[in-house]
């Protein structure tokens, strides 16, 4: 038989009248219609909970963990906040910590955090799709739904949709705010936060108002070019201009710079520096005596940066300052820039030509050594203007003639919503959110030459930190009802009167905090009338290399007059009182000798405080907390009673251990540290 | 049927039976049985639209028309409800299923002729049912409320919106305000739900009666005129014929059961197009229409909104009505025989202004079918005296009509596929394989 | 579709005939399989898999808001957390009538309803009026928090129970 009569009767068989055709297309319809229930018996979830029995079965508290597994789709339903969260339904064992050891997920239960599942469900912190069933839907990015799951190193940006505070559990969240705000990102971009305020920049750049005072127009040139070949810690991104612009830009800000205020000052004559080893040597101690590495860093001979980053690195000033600008700066450098965090020091004429020799002799040969460029014209001056106002200059500077853009970037207060059709990846790089943001910042005008973003120098986990704060400007952080909004209020604080005055030349809050205004540098000064002693103070103030010697950034010496000196202290004292820190909290007619007799037994013996605090330096060994001999002369007997009952109130974060003493131990051990009055200097011989 | 004056259950039932049998003729031949008349086209897309039925109602149980309580239940029906998908997928399909069936249906009648008196009537309701079932799926392509269907929706309101004067109030009563928005969505549901399958089921209903009453199944008899199945023949009434509801209607009802098990198939394989919620202020790129109305959104590229979303399916739907009341040429006299010469210059005329038209406007995929059309009428004109049986014979005796609509069939199948393969971003021409 | 043989020959079924039937047989029941299983389906999708309810289980708060002896109406619950001397206890404020929502009346004190004039105990035994049985009286328990519990769905024996604050 032919093939072809083969089939021919296959076919007469199962199709030759219609009657068969009937039964065979009726079985048909049965068969389609048996394949839905048996897709659904296997489907995703199920297999997913029928594999959780299963693990659990295999466990010590079996009989527990069955009694507490539901069945079925599990859903959280919190209207008011839009979520509908279907994850339980597989990840079974959210709330189970004796499963802590299953790695296998979705069966791992959920690390201990500081919400309750039900409080805000789980999409709300992790993204993905709540509503699906599926794990391709839940947690990839489909066509219904583009949010995929927040990879964990970004997690924390979802606590920055609700949390404005520096929060202790999420480093990358706050290191990359801190880093929108110091690397001026904020000051092209608006970034609306949670309770509806502008995220600020704190890298204040400086004023180019009279920068042809200051510098030359070969040093903007080769800055601009890079500003990293200048000093390799600059904030200061690089535009990639090429060498036409960049000149243009320099003719342009030479030529519209103005007198400044300073300029109307003489300026001393600068003896010829004595060309000594032990005058250089003179001028570098000068240099460390003034503690100007507390914010200033230089590079030292093996290549490493010595000091703070407050302010801008010196390695190779020398090649870019005037020396008469130098000069007039270190005497008044709010007569140059009036907002600048540089204190007014009181130098004398001596110090002023040691450290300005000192600072001109750091210089690189080589940086401007390839610079020549040709003569300023105006055709170059104007081009320069309108690269100016193009790449949005004035964002960041003062310039004359050049008014400050709004708006120059894109909004990013919903940055961590924006849909994705809307976002132009580059060819072959994952399609989410995060790596656009990330890839944006790693290098900016690969996503298109004509892009004026300038690329920023930043290492990998800075950049993986700002996308971290930028993912948590979503559509719901902008929308968050206020009563979820996590913020502590930072009222704008200027000390007032002529002692604030003072405190403000002084650039005070350039390092210290008060009233939750300043840097983070050195203590926080809101109560710091309660814990120090006027004598103590007024001698600190004088002379603070004392305090701390072994540190490298510490408070300089600002030569105050008496006068200056008495209004500062008293200030500060008067001012800056702490609540309850009187004669009620400890009456200090109490602190008698017998007193301190048994102070010191508790001291010794009780409490054995020696082990971290030293007294007689040749016999303590304690080296954890500060040194205790002079301690009586430093602080109040009121602040260290109300320390001795409980460090963490009086200074938060502090890791003095709370010794629980009673009332009468808490006033004889202060009897007895107030005994301890040796001459500071003394004592830490 | 005058009312007995008694009666039992068994003869009520009796009664019922005879006359649900005459749905359908009573006797058919038994030649006009197999699927080649008919493909069963008809009974196809009736059994189309009883599944759309029954799906609708099951998922009107868990659909609210609100905003945007629309999208979520359709996020349930996919995820948690018990064949919610299934189903959901299965009116999706069977609805792309019942328009694409509706043209066929229609070209199939066209080409058979079978609207020619005294059928013409029932003709033009079947161009109603046609624009009905576009309609239905227009109005239920926004229920969803996803990008796809409040973008689809936004551009066929504002094709709307081009009608001369009334243009603007027509759209802003139709969608109750200037946008696409939450009115707009109740009132496409009651339009998807009551008010357009209520239409379809009365003009269905009309629609079977007439064929009922014209004699059932369409044949041509040896004179080339018209022979109603169910008339009487002259000669041996009954010979070689069959009841129709025993034999007709249970082959139908097999073609019903394939086509049901395959729309099944298709519904458990592929989910019907869901994308993100919609969103007023961000528009997709390409912002599509379902695939019968790309051809439309193809027109609407080239020509003014007027013209491509107004004068050009209106003249369409103009010459779809009057093709029965407009069909001279009921011998199917040869076009050629006579005036050849005059016709083939008009022919000639018309496809130079057509091209002149289309080129004005570059559109350039509409051309094809005109020339294409246009090469073979030339050809057939040259082949008007053969007198063999041959494709080329067969073409000359076509009558114009038939040009006509193989025109205009061509022209919908080249810009609905141009429309729906090869238009991507910025309805810029791109190749399917490419992307 | 040329048919085969089938003419009909009363009394004597060929073996075609047969199989024909066989076969329509075969078909009308897989069409009755199906249809029946679309029902199963159909029940299965009329109930919901999920539900947006509120959980029955709901907090009532903290004991001491309410005041010793005292009958309150939550009417967001739909509860009456009654403190008694011996104890707080729940009852369901729905009138087992025909379902309106009963109120307190400190007054006579006692609970009742506004349709047909039922009024109960604070027990929730009935003094008069068409209701048929007692207001049921509902779990209760002290959460980990301090604050009352209330699980609507489960009904305990009355004067069972008591939960001390």
């Amino acid at each position: 038989m032919s093939l072809r009569d083969q089939f021919g009767r296959l076919r007469r068989i199962f199709l030759g009248d219609p009657a068969r055709r009937f039964a065979w297309a009726s079985l048909l319809l049965v068969g389609v219609l048996l394949i839905a229930p048996t897709q659904d018996f296997f489907n995703q979830w199920r297999h997913y909970q029928r594999e959780y029995r299963k693990l659990i079965r295999t466990r010590p508290d079996a009989a527990t963990l069955e009694r507490r597994t539901v069945s079925g789709i599990q859903q959280i339903w919190i209207p008011e906040r839009g979520v509908v969260d279907r994850c339980a339904t597989c990840h079974l064992a959210l709330n189970e910590p004796s499963l802590a050891d299953v790695r296998k997920q979705p069966f791992r239960p959920h690390p201990p955090m500081p919400h309750s599942l039900t409080e805000f469900g789980c999409v709300m912190c992790h993204h993905g799709q709540g509503a699906a069933t599926t794990v391709e839907e839940a947690h990839y990015s489909t066509k219904a739904w583009e949010q995929p799951i927040l990879p964990a190193r970004y997690l924390e940006g979802s606590c920055g949709q609700c949390h404005m505070d520096v929060l202790e559990g999420t480093p990358q969240l706050n290191l990359g705010r801190q880093l929108l705000a110091r690397y001026g990102c904020v000051h092209c971009h608006s970034v609306t936060q949670p309770d509806g305020t502008r995220m600020t920049p704190v890298d204040e750049p400086p004023s180019l108002l009279h920068v042809a005072e200051k510098t030359t127009r070969e040093w903007i040139f080769a800055w601009i070019k890079n500003p990293q070949a200048y000093s390799a810690t600059s904030t200061m991104p690089n535009f990639r201009f090429n060498d036409q612009q960049a000149a243009d830009i320099a003719s342009f800000l030479i030529a519209q710079s103005t007198p400044s205020e300073n300029a109307q000052h003489g300026v001393a004559k600068i003896p010829a520096p004595a060309e000594s080893a032990d005058a250089a040597q003179a001028r570098a101690s000068l240099y460390g005596t003034l503690f100007c590495a507390s914010c200033h860093a230089i590079q030292n001979q093996a290549g490493n940066l010595v000091g703070g980053d407050l302010a801008p690195e010196l390695t190779k000033v020398g090649s870019k300052v005037n020396s008469e600008w130098l000069i007039r700066w270190l005497n008044q450098p709010q007569g140059y820039d009036p907002k600048t965090r540089m204190p007014r020091y009181r130098f004398d004429d001596k110090q002023i030509a040691l450290l300005s020799t000192f600072l001109l002799s750091k210089k690189d040969p080589d940086f401007l050594a390839n610079v020549h460029l040709p003569p300023s014209d105006a055709e170059s001056i104007a081009r320069g203007k309108t690269l100016v106002a193009e790449y949005g200059c004035a964002a960041c500077h003062q310039i004359n003639g050049v008014n400050p853009p709004e708006n120059f970037a894109p909004d990013l207060s919903r940055i961590g919503s924006k849909p994705l059709f809307q976002v132009g990846f580059l060819r072959g790089m994952p399609e989410t959110l995060p790596d656009y943001i990330s890839g944006k910042i790693h290098d900016p005008r690969a996503f298109g030459p004509a892009l004026k973003m300038p690329q920023f120098t930043l290492a990998e986990p800075q950049i993986e930190a700002i996308t971290t704060a930028l993912l948590a400007q979503t559509d719901r952080a902008v929308t968050m009802p206020p009563e979820l909004v996590r913020v502590t209020p930072h009222p704008k604080y200027h000390p007032g009167g002529e002692g604030g005055l003072l405190l403000e030349e002084l650039r005070c809050m350039s390092c210290h905090t008060i009233n939750g205004n300043g840097g983070d540098m050195a203590p926080d000064l809101t109560w710091e009338g309660s814990a120090v002693q006027r004598d103590w103070l007024y001698a600190f103030m004088k002379n603070p290399n004392t305090l701390r010697p072994a540190l490298i950034r510490r408070m300089p010496k600002f030569n105050l007059t008496e006068a200056e000196n008495k209004t500062v202290s008293d200030y500060i004292l008067n001012g800056y009182q702490a609540p309850g820190f009187n004669s009620r909290a400890l009456d200090v007619r109490t602190l008698n000798a017998e007193a301190a007799v048994r102070g010191k037994a508790l001291y010794y013996t009780k409490y054995a405080c020696q082990s971290c605090h030293i007294i007689d330096f040749k016999k303590d060994k304690g080296y954890i907390g500060p040194p205790l001999a002079a301690v009586g002369n430093r602080r109040p007997a009121v602040w260290i009673y109300k320390w001795l009952k409980n460090p963490q109130a009086v200074v938060p974060g502090t890791t003095m251990p709370n010794p629980n003493l009673s009332d009468d131990e808490a006033r004889d051990l202060t009897a007895f540290l107030m005994t301890l009055k040796a001459r500071e200097n003394e004592a830490a011989k | 049927m005058n009312a007995p004056a008694s009666s039992n259950p068994i003869q009520a039932l009796a009664r019922w039976r005879d006359e649900f049998q005459e749905i359908f003729a009573a006797r058919v031949r038994e030649s006009q049985l197999g699927y080649r008349l008919t493909w069963y086209l008809g009974a196809l897309t009736l059994g189309t639209f009883t599944i759309q039925l029954i799906t609708g109602i099951l998922l009107m149980l868990y659909y609210h028309p609100s905003i945007p309580q629309a999208y979520a239940d359709m996020k349930d029906l996919q995820f948690v409800i018990s064949s919610g998908v299934l189903l959901r997928n299965l009116h999706r399909w069977s609805a792309h299923a019942m328009v694409f069936l509706v043209f066929v249906h229609m070209a199939k009648v066209f080409y058979r002729r079978a609207y020619r008196p005294p059928r013409e009537l029932n003709w033009v309701v079947g161009v109603c049912l046609l624009l009905l079932t576009l309609l239905l799926s227009y109005t239920g392509y926004l229920l969803p409320w996803d990008q796809l269907s409040y973008w689809g929706t936004t551009v066929g309101s504002n094709i709307m919106s081009s009608i001369p004067f009334i243009g603007d109030k027509l759209r802003f009563t139709l969608l109750g305000g200037n946008t696409v928005n939450a009115n707009a969505l109740l009132r496409f549901y009651v339009l998807h739900t009551m008010i357009l399958p209520l239409t379809v089921i009365l003009l269905i209903s009309i629609h079977l009666w007439r064929l009922h009453e014209d004699g059932g199944m369409y044949t041509v008899g040896p004179d080339g005129g018209p022979v109603p199945s169910g008339s009487g023949a002259p000669s041996s009434p009954q010979a070689g014929r069959t009841l129709s509801y025993r034999e007709l209607l249970f082959r139908e009802i097999i073609g019903i059961e394939v086509l049901a098990a395959g729309l099944i198939l298709i519904a458990l394989r592929w989910n019907a197009p869901l994308e993100q919620l919609a969103d007023p202020l961000h528009t997709p790129n390409p912002a599509k229409a379902p695939w019968y109305f790309t051809g439309l959104q193809e027109l609407l590229h080239y020509f003014p909104p007027f013209v491509a979303g107004i004068i050009l399916p209106g003249l369409i739907v103009l010459a779809l009505v009057v093709i029965p009341f407009f069909h001279v040429n009921v011998k199917e006299e040869n076009l050629w025989v006579r005036n050849k010469s005059s016709r083939l210059l008009t022919l000639g005329i018309v496809v130079v202004v057509l091209s002149v038209l289309l080129i004005r406007f570059h559109a350039w995929d509409p051309l094809l079918p005109v020339w294409i059309v246009g090469g073979f009428m030339v050809l057939a004109a040259q082949s008007s005296n053969r007198q063999d049986k041959g494709f080329r014979a067969w073409l000359a005796s076509k009558p114009l009509p038939f040009w006509i609509m193989t025109w205009f069939l061509m022209e919908a199948v080249t810009l609905t596929s141009v429309g729906t393969f090869f238009r991507g971003p910025g309805w810029s021409w791109v190749w399917p394989w490419r992307t | 579709m040329p048919e085969e043989d089938k003419k009909e020959s009363p009394g004597s079924k060929s073996p075609e005939l047969n199989r024909r039937e066989f076969f329509i047989k075969l078909g009308a029941t897989s069409l009755a399989v199906a249809g029946a299983g679309v029902c199963v389906f159909g029940v299965r999708y009329l109930s919901p898999n999920v539900l947006y309810e509120p959980s029955p289980v709901v907090s009532a708060g903290k004991p001491e808001h309410y005041a010793a002896n005292s009958v309150t109406l939550d009417p967001r619950l739909g509860v009456f957390i009654v403190r008694s001397a011996e104890g707080f206890y729940a009852l369901n404020a729905v009138c087992t009538h025909l379902g309106c929502l009963t109120v307190w009346k400190p007054d006579p004190g006692v609970i009742a309803c506004p349709c047909h004039g039922s009024t109960f105990q604070r027990d929730g035994s009935v003094i008069a009026g068409p209701a048929p049985r007692p207001l049921p009286w509902l779990k209760m328990w002290m959460a980990d928090d301090g604050s009352l519990m209330v699980d609507r769905a489960t009904i305990v024996p009355p004067q069972n129970e008591y939960v001390r604050a």
